[in-house]
Order: structure tokens, then C-alpha cells, then sequence
């Protein structure tokens, strides 16, 4: 009797138990929603009449954006403000784009995009911060000067002498720059640095040393660099360009697809 | 409290300058300008609502005693130039004129008060013109000082304000010096005396103060006749002048008026030297008085103190004078009152009806038998008249004036005058260089000795050197007074030298340093020869193809740190190179010339030096660039002064018959809102009384004051008459002749140049899509030279274009042409010894040295690591200072090419020290100049220095792209050239983005000539915008160029639309087609590219266009 008592404690502990665990997963899986879907019915009562709703929401979506498909919501929320009524919300929605932007070119296009659609064209500044004359390929004097000296040492196989200079202000950002030119990338130029420390100097051959002092002269040019230079840096980077009349364009959406219903954007 | 009537009236103090009095605001005003300011002043008392108080006739009597202040200053006035200024003479006036300098415009005119119309003002003006010319003086500077007068008292009166108030105030014009009776009239008297006896105007009243003023002048010593109802009877021998007495008597002795009595009338007035006018005034104020007072004129009135009538024997006394009254008038002896009066018939009731009767008589006759029919001329020279009062330039800037006035208005046209013609002369032969030319003959066989000296000596001596430096100043101080062959003799001597140095370096430095012209400003004139020649041999030896590499190189150096510290052009001729230099003095010369006492001379030779490096279009640029910049100045050129003598003598050097390009800046001038129209009125007006310039006549003369319209419509005019030269293809003025009209051969050519070009392959190296960047350049180069009609200069630029496009873009790295190559040093021996030596001194200065001076004797030109290094490190910081200097010394001159040293240089530079010795040796190794070695760029730039000279030991100096680029700058340039623009630029491009900046700043000034109805692809300011947007995207300087030439394309687009509407839709369709291709494009030089070729494309849409327009029109 006390066996089978037992058992049945042990089997109705065991049902208990997986009950228990059942019900958790339950509960674990009510809260495991879709990311959008704490946003649906914001975004369900979103129309077209109201273009300043898509501005509002996408600014609160950003602020509480925990992934890129929040963060996506957002770039989307924000675009369609601007093409809806790009008088009032074209300029303001450029601006929020930027902000939330981690791609600096993109970023550059939005906020020059913003100055047009203020009609004061450029200089405006934007609160960029990024458009400045050093920021237009021109690396500061210093800066150019800490890192040809972090070659100097290098080659003499003073390495931490090297990486002293490269700790200075821009120094390493300005070597991270010109990886795609160093033999190995920059961060192998780092470690190079930590081995070369005294002792031993590092083998350069002729076209590595070339290419080095080519470098050099590339960045000491500053801004005005010869054409040469600045082709060896930037490796023939375009010009991005845009135009005041399309928005839609720089801002990859299709206003005509403002209505959210059932997960997807559709036209009204 | 006393009130100054003076602040009353003037709203000056009683005690002011008499310029403040007058309203003069400069010394400077001339004798005419101090006429008009009297009269001025004079008005506007007149005009004040207490004009007719006693105050203002104290204050108009000042202003008269201030304008001969003035006046009388200006005679004893010489200025700079020794010239003299001379017032408004008294006596002059009085001579050709008899009237006083101050004289009211009517009495100097000769005028008669009324009426006063702008046609009797002419009348007048000629009239006194001729007299003046008349004179034996009549080209005295007393004389034009007269004429301008005259001129400025006819303005004066043209307008109506000043002309009433004249007639109204002058008979209070002048205080009337003191006339002595029995003499003949003064200066003042007669014409004033004639004006006092006129009446009243009519509908104008005086104030009874007025009238007593009057009774009281005329109760001066001079008498008078009163005039109107005149409360007081004047009834004596005052009130009547001798010559009014003679009158009446000959009135009287002839009984009447009739042909014996006007003629002795005629010939009393010309006695008295009075006009017909004069004579008719004089007598009709005398029947006015005598109907007025109705009293007694005694006989004594007639005759008193005036000889007596004698009569002419020939002619019979008058009948009715009976035989025995005029038996009775003896010679010598004054008609008496009883003669008169037994006469009877003569008493005053009878004479008043009788003057009465021939008032009206006479006033019908005069103007028949005494005043001359003179020819009127509408041709006025005037001299500047006060500025904007006057009706034809109100006229004029209203722009109320229709287009067929424009004869009228040049027919009005006013000359600048000057007394003599602005021009100078300065000291063209300064003996030094004169000196110097003789001299030039030794040179070649001076400069023998030194090549000889140089190949036998490795380092020679200091004497070498400066015999080196006193031969070159002597060929740059003499070789425009040498003949070209001896110049060519001693160049060629001279590039003996260079090549025999070539093999050192340093040594080369050293001889070409003496070739860098002077910086900064110039101190003396005859350096400008030299700086000149300078520049000029420098660009030379930089291109010679036959000169050792080092020293091509080496110039070159030195010839770029010249273009940068002078802002010249690069790979451009020597003569132009020379010339780019002369053409940055002349800031420094206009600055300098109004208080420079030697810009004569510095003028004087700086054409020199222009006229000896030829008279081609440069020439012509250099001299109406100068122009410019004088037009561009302060200065008013109006006034006689250095700044306007110069400004003649440009003129008379240019030639304004056979050059298109004189024509085109002269022309671009009435363009530019940066220059006066007051500065046009002078240039114009130098132009037209230029004989050699006889096209240009004085109904071109722009007046001063005028509004940019005006001055366009001027300049179109002026363009019409131009002699015929070959003809700018492309007129862009509002629309008109917008035809573009080739040789067609040509532009077939262009044509197909540009389908090869669109349909070419993409290329995959960046050498590959510059050069293909510069072959559409230079297609778009072409373009703009055909449509300027220079078809032979076109014709070379499509052949470079054919050629490139021959072949692949991308198979060219080897046919590049190699930048001239140092020859790398070379070590010998083993490395490290020589080091090992070295350290087991430890501290042994003397030591020290004689091993460093072992090592430069014994190594090769290069050192291995090892020495290397230690040398290295003790060049920049060996103790003590001795061996530094001797380390760097011999680094320097021995080393020098040494790839492994100058890497050391390089790796050891960041722990290098700072000072000036350290900077001269990087400099003397590398050839670089670097700047005080305390300058905040020096550390970036004398790594720079090393780094450059380090590639290029490595056989990588300057890279096939950069000179690529640099042809690319050159086609730019010569886009921008091809323009006809006023905007110039004293600095030429040398980078591709700072041409293409110039390029679009021209077609924008094209755009804005332009009126437009529906601009594309925006309107300027909408363009301007976008451009500003664009820029803010930049990275680097490609991008920035890239997006200078969108905004390019679109002024082009702009202007091509402008001139062709119907081109609208195509225009927006290339434009459209180019921006979405590019937005494809992952490479800057392909955006590039990209734009040029939709700059072609415009332009080939236009020449379709142009052939349609043809089409059409021959059928």
C-alpha cells in the first residue's frame, strides 16, 4: 500500500510538475511577442490625413528601439511623415533620419538634403558637426604629422615609441582610415608594432617603403592634396548627390504604402 | 543773443573757410567748379524766404569775396606735375570777354535778359566761343579756363531754377567796383549798367527794399539810371554814365533817330566796345526813365564832362537843328544847356514822345539790321556740370527716353577735358641698364671661364659663385637694351654652366637660386627688368629638353615656389611666364601712384620689359588688364593726376583697331558694376580725342552718371562701330545673333570627336579615367575656341583628342612620360665600419671631425644602414655644434642622393630639433624652400620636403595622374580664356578645382547678361543653392571638383536655354539623363567624366540647333 502510494505521489508530482513547467513556457511564450507588435495599434490608427502621427510615433519608436526592426519601424515612420507633407515635415524628418543614422554617408545625404529642403541651401550647418573642411577628406595637420611619425618608428623598430604617437588625438582613427593601404590592414600594423620593439626592425621592401612614404605625402598634403593623393585614400569615393524634388528617392520609400494592417504596408 | 544771418541763410557760421562758404568739399575744385558753387550758394540765397534782407546781401557779398579767395589761390597753385592751375583771370575775362570772372552766366553770356531760352543760350555760347577763338590766345590755358566757363554758365542757366533766380538776383550779382567818369567803362559797368536800367521783369514785383537798394547802389560814385517808378527823382549829372550822356547827345546833335544818328549810335557802341544789345538796352532804359520820371533831363544830364559832338564834316548837320544852333558847335567844346536848349524843338516833353516812338521802332529794327544771324551747332562740349541736376542726365536715368533718342543723347555727349593730355613719360634708359647692355657683350666668354672653372674643381670656390651672381645680374639688368643676338649668346653660355654643375646637385641649387626673381616689393624700377628676365630663363631651363634632368628638375623647383609666392601660371610659355610676373606689379604700381615720386619710370620700364617680350594678344591682356585695375581704383580720373597720365598712356599703347581681344575687355568694362561710369565717362572720352583712335567719336563718349542700361546700350554702340575685325562667333547679348557660325569642316570633325568619345568603353584604372576625364575637357576646349572663331587653335587640341581616343585608355602607364629621374646614390665599402670608428671616439671633437671629413672623401653617394644612421643622427644632433654643421655639410653635398640617408632623414626627423640650421640643410637637400623654421607648417612641409625627395630617388616623384591633371588645369584655363569675360583673375588656377571655380564664375557672369523667362533647371539664385547644398557632401578634392563642374553643366544648360528656348525640353532631357547615370557610377572620375560628356552634349545640341536655324533659312 505505501508503495503504491508513493508511486502515485511521485507520477502526480510529476503531472504537477509538468503542468507547472507548461504553463510557464505558456506565460514565457504570451510575452515572447512579435517586435512590432506592441507598436500594431499605433500604427493600425496611423492615416495619411495625418502625416504629423507617422512623425510622432517613429519618435517614440526610436527612443525605444531595442533592434534593427525597431529601429527600421522607425527610419520607415519617419520617411513617410516627410513624404506625406514634405513642406511642413521634409526638413524635420530628414534630421530625425540623420540622428538615428550610424552609416555616415547616408548620414551626410540626409542632412544635406535637410539644407535644401530649407531652402537657405547649404551652410546651414544642420547641427552636422560631420560637414567641416577636415571632415572633407582633410585630416588635421597634427594628426597627419603623429602618424607619419608612428611610420618613422615603425621602421626603425621602435614600436611602442610608435604607439605612443598613434594614442595622440585622431591618430589611430586616421591609421584605421588607411588600413585598406597598409600591408596586412592596420590592426596587423598594430601588432606589428608590438613586436618590432627594440630589437628587431621590420623588412620592407622597396614597394611597401614606396608605398608608405606615398602615404605620408598623401596625408601631409592636408585638403588640398594633389589628385593623386587623394585618389590613393579614398579610392575613388563619388560624390553623393541628390536632388531637392526627390525625396523619395533619398529616402527609399513609398509614401503611397501608408496604411499598416495585418503586419504589412499597403496602400489605402 | 546775436544771430548769424550767415546760419540763417547758409547754415554755415559767419566765420567759416570760404570753401565752407562755398559748399566746396575739396581743395582740389577747380576755377569753373568755384563759378558754379558761387551761383549755387547765390540761389539758394536767393531762394531762402529772407533772400531779400539786408543779411543776405552781407552774405552774398562774402561769397563773392570767397570765390576770389579761392580763385586767387588757384593762380599761384602748380601742381606735381609742374603744371600750373591757374583761377578765372580777371583780366582775361575783361579781355575776351569784358566782363568780370564772376560775372552772372546772362551778362557772361552776353545775353539779353529775356526771353532766356535754351536756344538763345546756345545762340549765346557759340557766339562767345568764336570770339574767343578768335583771339591770338585762343590756345592759351587761360583761354579753356574761359571756355569752360562760359560752358558752365550755359548749364547753369539751362536749368530753370537756376535761371529764374538769376534774372532775379542779378542785379544784386556783384558789387561794381569804382568807375571813374571820363574812362572807359570798367569791367562791371557797362553790362551792368544796362542791366540796372532794364525794368522790372514782367509779373515781378520788387520789394520796395529792393527798389531803395537800388536807388542806393545807383547813388554810388558809378551813377545809374533808376529804373521802374523809383521813389526818388535823380535829376543829376550822377545818375548818368558818359556813354549814356553821349547818347542823348547823339539823339539830341542828330535830331533824333534817323540814319545819321544811328550810325554815329553804332560807332559810339563799338567805341565803347558795347554790344548791339548793350546799345539797345542803353537806350530803352532811357526812354523808360524819361517816360517814367517825366522830368527835365538837363542839359548838363547830356552834357556834362563829355567831349563834344564833332560833326562829320561830310555829312550835313541834322535839318532840325537850325544853321544857327549848329553853327554854333565848335570842337573840342560840350554842347551847353543853352544850345540845347535855344534848339527848342528839343525840350524834354518832345524828346520823352520821341524816345517813346522809337522804343517800339528801334525794338523791331535792332533785331533786323544789328543782331547777326549766327549758325547754330548742337555739337557742345560742356565740361562736368554739377552732378544730377541736370535735365538731359535725369533724362537719361529715368529711362524715359526712347531708343531713337540715343542721337540725341550722344549728340549731347560730354567730353572730359584736360588741358593738356593726360599722358607721361618716364625714364625709359636708367643707366645701370644701359651700363649694364654695354657689359653684355663680355658675358658669354665670362660664363666660358665659370663652366670651365666648375668642370675642373668638384667644390668650387666662393669667388665662383660670385662672379656667377654678378654676370646674371648683369644680363637681367641690360638684356632689353642688349640686340637679341647678343641675349641669345649669353643664354646660351649661361645654360653651358648649368649643365656642367649638373652632376651636383647642390651646386646646381646654388646657381639657379640666383635666377629667383625678387619677392615682395619692388625696390627699385630697374628690378623689374630683372625679375623678368629671371623668370622668363627659370621657365625656360624648367622645359628644356636638352638640359641634364637634375636641372630641369631643380628649375622647375624653383620656378613652382616662384608661380606659388607670385601666383602665376604653371607649364605655360617662359615669355608668358615673364609675363604673368610683370602683370602681379601692376597692383603694386597703381597703389603707388599718387604718392610714388619714381611710378614714371617704374611705368616706363614695365612696358619696356612688356614691348621686349613681344606684341602679341598677351601683350594686349597685360596692357587693358592694368587698365583695369587703374578703373578699378578710388581715383577720380576726372582730376589731372599720375593715375589718369597713366591711364592715357595705356590707352595709347593698346590697339583699339586690330584686336579682338582689346575690343573684348574694353567692351566687357561697360560690364561690370565694380567700375564707375564716372571712370567710363574719362576713358571714353581720352578715346575719342585720340586721333589714332579716329573710329571713335565723341557721340560714343558715355556721360558721367549713368545707369548700367545706358552703359549697355552705349557698349552695344560702341561695338557696332569698332573697325571690323575677325568677329566673336557667339553674341550673347539679350538674345541677339545667338547663331553660332563655323567652319563646318571643323565642326564636323568636333562632331564625330564627340560620338567616339560617348561610345567608348568603361576603363578600370584611375591613369584610364583621367585621361578620358581630359579628353572630353579638351573636347569642351575645343568647342569654346571654334565658337570663338579660332579655328587654328582649335584644330591642335581635337588632334590630341584624336590621338587619345586612338587607343584604349587604359594601355597608356607606359607611355606616360617619366618625370626627369635622379640618379640614386651608390654606397661603397662595407657598412658599419665607419660607425664602429666613430663610437670608439666617444668625445674627441677633433677626432670626430677627421673621421666625418674621411667618410665624405672615402664613401660612395649613398651610406649602408648603419652609417647611415649615425651620419643621420649626427647632422641633428652631434655635440658639439661643429659636428653637426660639418655632418650636415657633408649630408648635404654628398649624400644628397642617397635613398638610404634620406629615409634616415625621414626616420629620424620626428626627434629632429627645431631651429633654422636644421631647416637650411633639409632645404639644400632637398631643393625645397621651406618657410622660418618657427612657422607652424614648417614641421608638416620639411617632412613633406624629405618624403618628395625620397620618392623621387625611388623613381616615384611626381605620379603619371598628377601630371595628367595638371594638362587637365591647362584645358580648364584655357575654357575659361576662351570667354570673353570682365572678369579676370590676377592668379591663375593651378589646381583642377580651383580652374573649374573660374569656369563656372565666367558662365555664371554669361548667365546673369541674360534675361530669361522660364529658367533651366532653376533659376540663378535656385542654382546657387543647389551648389552650396552639393558642397556640403564634399570629400576631398575631387568631389569638391566633381561638384563645381555639376553646377558647370548647369549655368550651361542655363545659358544654352536662354539663348534657344526651343532647346528647352532636349536641354532637361540631357541634364535628367546625366544626373540618373551618375547616381550609378561608383567612381568620382567617372562622375567626372560623366558631366563633361553632358557639357558636350549641350554643346552639340546647339550647333544642331544652328544648322536647323540655317536650314530653314536657306529654303
Amino acid at each position: 500500500m505505501n508503495r503504491h502510494a508513493s508511486v502515485l505521489a511521485v507520477g502526480l508530482a510529476l503531472i504537477c510538475g509538468e503542468s507547472i513547467s507548461l504553463s510557464a513556457r505558456e506565460t514565457q511564450s504570451n510575452q515572447f511577442v512579435p517586435e512590432t507588435d506592441r507598436w500594431t495599434a499605433r500604427l493600425e490608427s496611423l492615416h495619411p490625413d495625418n502625416p504629423m502621427g507617422y512623425f510622432e510615433l517613429g519618435e517614440e519608436v526610436a527612443d525605444l528601439a531595442q533592434n534593427e526592426r525597431e529601429h527600421e519601424l522607425a527610419r520607415r515612420l519617419f520617411s513617410l511623415a516627410g513624404l506625406l507633407d514634405t513642406p511642413r515635415l521634409g526638413r524635420s524628418a530628414c534630421l530625425a533620419l540623420a540622428n538615428i543614422e550610424t552609416e555616415i554617408h547616408i548620414k551626410r545625404r540626409l542632412l544635406a538634403m535637410a539644407s535644401l529642403l530649407s531652402g537657405t541651401g547649404g551652410g546651414s550647418g544642420a547641427g552636422s558637426g560631420l560637414l567641416s573642411r577636415e571632415d572633407e577628406g582633410g585630416f588635421s595637420e597634427s594628426t597627419a604629422l603623429s602618424v607619419t611619425a608612428a611610420f618613422s618608428y615603425y621602421r626603425r623598430g621602435l614600436g611602442s615609441r610608435a604607439l605612443s604617437q598613434l594614442r595622440k588625438p585622431g591618430a589611430e582613427e586616421m591609421l584605421m582610415s588607411l588600413g585598406h593601404l597598409l600591408r596586412g590592414g592596420s590592426a596587423r600594423f598594430l601588432e606589428d608594432c608590438k613586436l618590432y620593439n627594440g630589437r628587431v626592425k621590420p623588412t620592407l621592401t622597396d614597394f611597401h617603403l614606396v608605398k608608405m612614404l606615398t602615404i605620408e605625402r598623401a596625408i601631409l598634403s592636408g585638403p588640398d592634396r594633389s589628385w593623386a593623393s587623394e585618389l590613393l585614400l579614398s579610392q575613388g569615393r563619388p560624390l553623393i548627390e541628390i536632388e531637392s524634388d526627390r525625396l523619395d528617392q533619398v529616402l527609399g520609400v513609398d509614401p503611397s504604402r501608408c496604411i499598416y494592417r495585418g503586419g504589412r504596408w499597403i496602400q489605402p | 543773443m546775436t544771430v548769424d544771418p550767415f546760419q540763417i541763410l547758409l547754415g554755415v557760421s559767419e566765420s567759416s573757410d570760404p570753401l565752407v562758404l562755398l559748399d566746396l568739399w575739396a581743395e582740389h575744385s577747380g576755377p569753373v567748379d568755384i563759378y558754379i558753387a558761387l551761383y549755387r550758394q547765390l540761389v539758394r540765397l536767393h531762394e531762402h524766404e529772407q533772400g531779400d534782407s539786408k543779411d543776405a546781401e552781407i552774405v552774398r557779398r562774402r561769397l563773392y569775396s570767397a570765390a576770389r579767395l579761392i580763385n586767387s589761390s588757384h593762380q599761384h597753385r602748380q601742381d606735381r606735375d609742374g603744371n600750373s592751375e591757374t583761377g578765372l583771370r580777371h583780366e582775361l575775362f575783361r579781355k575776351f570777354l569784358k566782363t568780370s570772372e564772376f560775372a552772372d552766366p546772362i551778362a557772361l553770356l552776353g545775353l539779353p535778359t529775356s526771353p532766356v531760352t535754351p536756344a538763345s543760350i546756345d545762340l549765346a555760347l557759340d557766339d562767345r566761343l568764336k570770339m574767343l577763338e578768335a583771339h591770338p590766345e585762343s590756345g592759351s590755358v587761360e583761354a579753356e579756363q574761359l571756355r569752360q566757363t562760359l560752358r558752365a554758365a550755359a548749364a547753369l542757366l539751362k536749368d530753370l531754377r537756376y535761371q529764374k533766380a538769376i534774372l532775379s538776383i542779378r542785379k544784386l550779382a556783384e558789387p561794381v567796383d569804382t568807375q571813374h567818369e571820363g574812362q572807359t567803362p570798367t569791367k562791371t559797368s557797362i553790362p551792368l549798367q544796362t542791366a540796372d536800367l532794364l525794368t522790372i521783369p514782367p509779373g515781378v514785383t520788387p520789394s520796395q527794399e529792393r527798389l531803395a537798394s537800388l536807388t542806393r547802389h545807383q547813388q554810388s560814385p558809378v551813377s545809374r539810371v533808376a529804373t521802374g517808378p523809383a521813389p526818388q527823382s535823380l535829376g543829376s549829372s550822377a545818375t548818368l554814365t558818359p556813354f549814356d550822356r553821349q547818347v542823348l547827345a547823339v539823339m539830341v546833335g542828330y535830331g533824333g533817330w534817323n540814319a545819321e544818328s544811328r550810325s554815329r549810335l553804332v560807332a559810339l557802341a563799338g567805341r565803347y566796345q558795347v554790344s548791339p544789345d548793350g546799345l539797345v538796352r542803353v537806350v530803352k532804359g532811357l526812354c523808360d526813365h524819361a517816360r517814367s520820371h517825366r522830368s527835365q533831363i538837363a542839359v548838363s544830364d547830356i552834357a556834362a564832362g563829355m567831349p563834344a559832338m564833332i560833326p562829320d564834316p561830310n555829312r550835313p548837320l541834322m535839318r532840325t537843328i537850325s544853321l544857327s544852333a549848329a553853327s554854333r558847335v565848335r570842337p573840342s567844346s560840350p554842347l551847353t544847356e543853352e544850345q540845347v536848349t535855344k534848339a527848342g524843338f528839343w525840350n524834354t516833353t518832345t524828346i520823352s514822345l520821341l524816345f517813346a516812338a522809337i522804343t517800339l521802332f528801334f525794338g523791331l529794327v535792332a533785331m533786323a539790321i544789328l543782331a547777326p544771324d549766327i549758325f547754330f551747332s548742337n555739337r557742345l562740349q560742356t565740361m562736368s556740370t554739377p552732378d544730377g541736376d541736370l535735365p538731359v542726365l535725369d533724362q537719361i536715368n529715368s529711362g524715359e527716353r526712347d531708343p531713337s533718342s540715343m542721337d540725341r543723347l550722344a549728340l549731347n555727349s560730354r567730353l572730359a577735358r584736360f588741358a593738356r593730355r593726360p599722358t607721361f613719360i618716364g625714364n625709359g634708359l636708367p643707366k645701370e641698364g644701359a651700363d649694364a647692355a654695354d657689359q653684355c657683350l663680355t658675358l658669354p666668354e665670362a660664363f666660358n671661364l665659370i663652366e670651365r672653372k666648375l668642370n675642373v674643381a668638384d667644390d668650387p670656390s666662393e669667388a665662383v659663385f660670385r662672379d656667377w651672381e654678378y654676370h646674371i645680374n648683369l644680363i637681367a639688368t641690360g638684356w632689353v637694351l642688349a640686340d637679341a643676338s647678343t641675349r641669345s649668346a649669353v643664354e646660351k653660355s649661361l645654360l653651358k654652366v648649368l649643365y656642367a654643375a649638373s652632376d651636383r646637385p647642390s651646386l646646381c641649387d646654388r646657381l639657379l637660386h640666383a635666377l629667383t626673381p625678387l619677392s615682395g616689393k619692388i625696390p627699385e624700377p630697374i628690378d623689374i627688368w630683372r625679375g623678368t628676365w629671371k623668370t622668363r630663363m627659370l621657365a625656360r631651363i624648367a622645359e628644356l629638353d636638352n638640359m641634364a634632368p637634375v636641372v630641369v628638375e631643380q628649375a622647375g623647383r624653383q620656378l613652382e615656389a616662384t608661380v606659388k609666392t607670385f601666383g602665376l601660371k604653371t607649364q605655360n610659355k617662359p615669355v608668358d611666364t615673364a609675363r604673368d610676373w610683370l602683370d602681379t606689379l601692376v597692383n603694386q604700381f597703381v597703389q603707388g601712384l599718387e604718392y610714388e615720386p619714381r611710378a614714371y619710370d617704374f611705368w616706363e620700364l614695365w612696358f619696356s620689359a612688356q614691348r621686349e617680350l613681344g606684341r602679341d594678344e598677351r601683350y594686349d591682356e597685360s596692357l587693358l588688364s592694368a587698365i583695369e585695375v587703374i578703373l578699378l581704383t578710388k581715383v577720380d580720373l576726372a582730376r589731372p593726376g599720375p593715375s589718369v597720365n597713366v591711364l592715357g598712356r595705356l590707352l595709347e599703347m593698346s590697339d583699339f583697331q586690330q584686336s579682338s581681344f582689346v575690343r573684348a575687355r574694353t567692351l566687357g568694362f561697360f560690364n561690370s558694376t565694380a567700375i564707375d561710369s564716372r571712370d567710363l565717362w574719362v576713358l571714353t572720352s581720352l578715346l575719342a580725342t585720340d586721333r589714332k583712335v579716329s573710329w571713335f567719336t565723341e557721340e560714343l563718349v558715355l556721360p558721367d552718371g549713368t545707369d548700367m542700361l545706358f552703359r549697355s546700350r552705349v557698349r552695344d554702340r560702341i561695338h557696332q562701330r569698332w573697325p571690323d575685325i575677325p568677329e566673336s562667333l557667339f553674341d550673347t547679348q539679350q538674345g541677339q545673333g545667338n547663331f553660332l557660325r563655323f567652319n563646318e569642316a571643323e565642326v564636323r570633325w568636333w562632331v564625330g570627336l564627340f560620338d567616339r568619345l560617348r561610345e567608348r568603353n568603361p576603363v578600370s584604372s584611375d591613369q584610364g579615367r583621367l585621361r578620358r576625364l581630359l579628353a572630353a575637357s579638351r573636347l569642351n576646349e575645343a568647342f569654346a575656341l571654334l565658337r570663338q572663331g579660332k579655328e587654328k587653335d582649335a584644330a591642335p587640341v581635337m588632334k590630341l583628342v584624336d590621338q587619345e581616343l586612338q587607343a584604349s585608355w587604359d594601355d597608356r602607364e607606359a607611355s606616360i612620360a617619366s618625370p626627369p629621374i635622379i640618379k640614386p646614390g651608390q654606397p661603397i665599402g662595407p657598412d658599419g665600419n665607419w660607425t664602429t670608428r666613430y663610437r670608439s671616439i666617444k668625445r674627441d671633437t677633433n677626432q670626430k671631425l677627421d673621421l666625418l671629413s674621411e667618410l665624405a672623401s672615402t664613401a660612395g653617394t649613398d651610406l649602408g644602414p648603419e652609417d647611415a644612421e649615425l651620419l643621420t643622427r649626427e647632422a641633428y644632433r652631434g655635440v658639439p655644434q661643429e659636428v653637426r654643421t660639418r655632418a650636415g655639410s657633408i649630408l648635404v653635398h654628398r649624400f644628397s642622393r642617397g635613398p638610404t640617408v634620406v629615409m634616415q632623414m625621414i626616420n629620424q626627423f620626428p626627434e629632429a630639433p627645431r631651429n633654422q640650421a636644421i631647416s637650411d640643410m633639409i632645404s639644400k637637400l632637398t631643393g625645397s624652400l621651406l618657410p622660418e623654421s618657427n612657422a607652424d607648417s614648417w614641421k608638416a612641409q620639411a617632412r613633406m620636403a624629405l618624403v618628395e625627395h625620397a620618392l623621387r630617388l625611388h623613381h616615384s616623384g611626381e605620379s603619371g595622374l598628377d601630371r595628367i591633371a595638371e594638362d587637365l588645369v591647362d584645358s580648364l584655363n584655357a575654357r575659361a580664356d576662351a570667354m570673353q569675360s570682365a572678369f579676370g583673375s590676377s592668379r591663375q588656377p593651378t589646381t583642377p578645382t580651383e580652374a573649374v571655380e573660374i569656369l563656372v564664375l565666367k558662365w555664371r557672369e554669361k548667365a546673369r547678361s541674360l534675361i530669361v523667362s522660364v529658367p533651366v533647371s532653376d533659376d540663378l539664385p535656385g542654382l546657387h543653392r543647389r551648389r552650396l547644398a552639393r558642397l556640403e557632401l564634399v570629400e576631398g578634392p575631387i568631389q569638391r571638383f566633381v561638384a563645381e563642374q555639376i553646377s558647370l553643366g548647369d549655368l550651361v544648360a542655363y545659358v544654352t536655354v536662354a539663348e534657344s528656348p526651343e532647346l528647352r525640353r532636349e536641354v532637361l532631357d540631357i541634364l535628367r539623363g546625366s544626373m540618373r547615370r551618375r547616381t550609378r557610377l561608383s567612381h568620382v572620375l567617372e562622375q567626372a567624366y560623366e558631366i563633361e560628356l553632358a557639357i558636350a552634349a549641350l554643346h552639340r545640341l546647339k550647333v544642331r540647333s544652328t544648322r536647323a536655324r540655317d536650314e530653314r533659312g536657306k529654303r
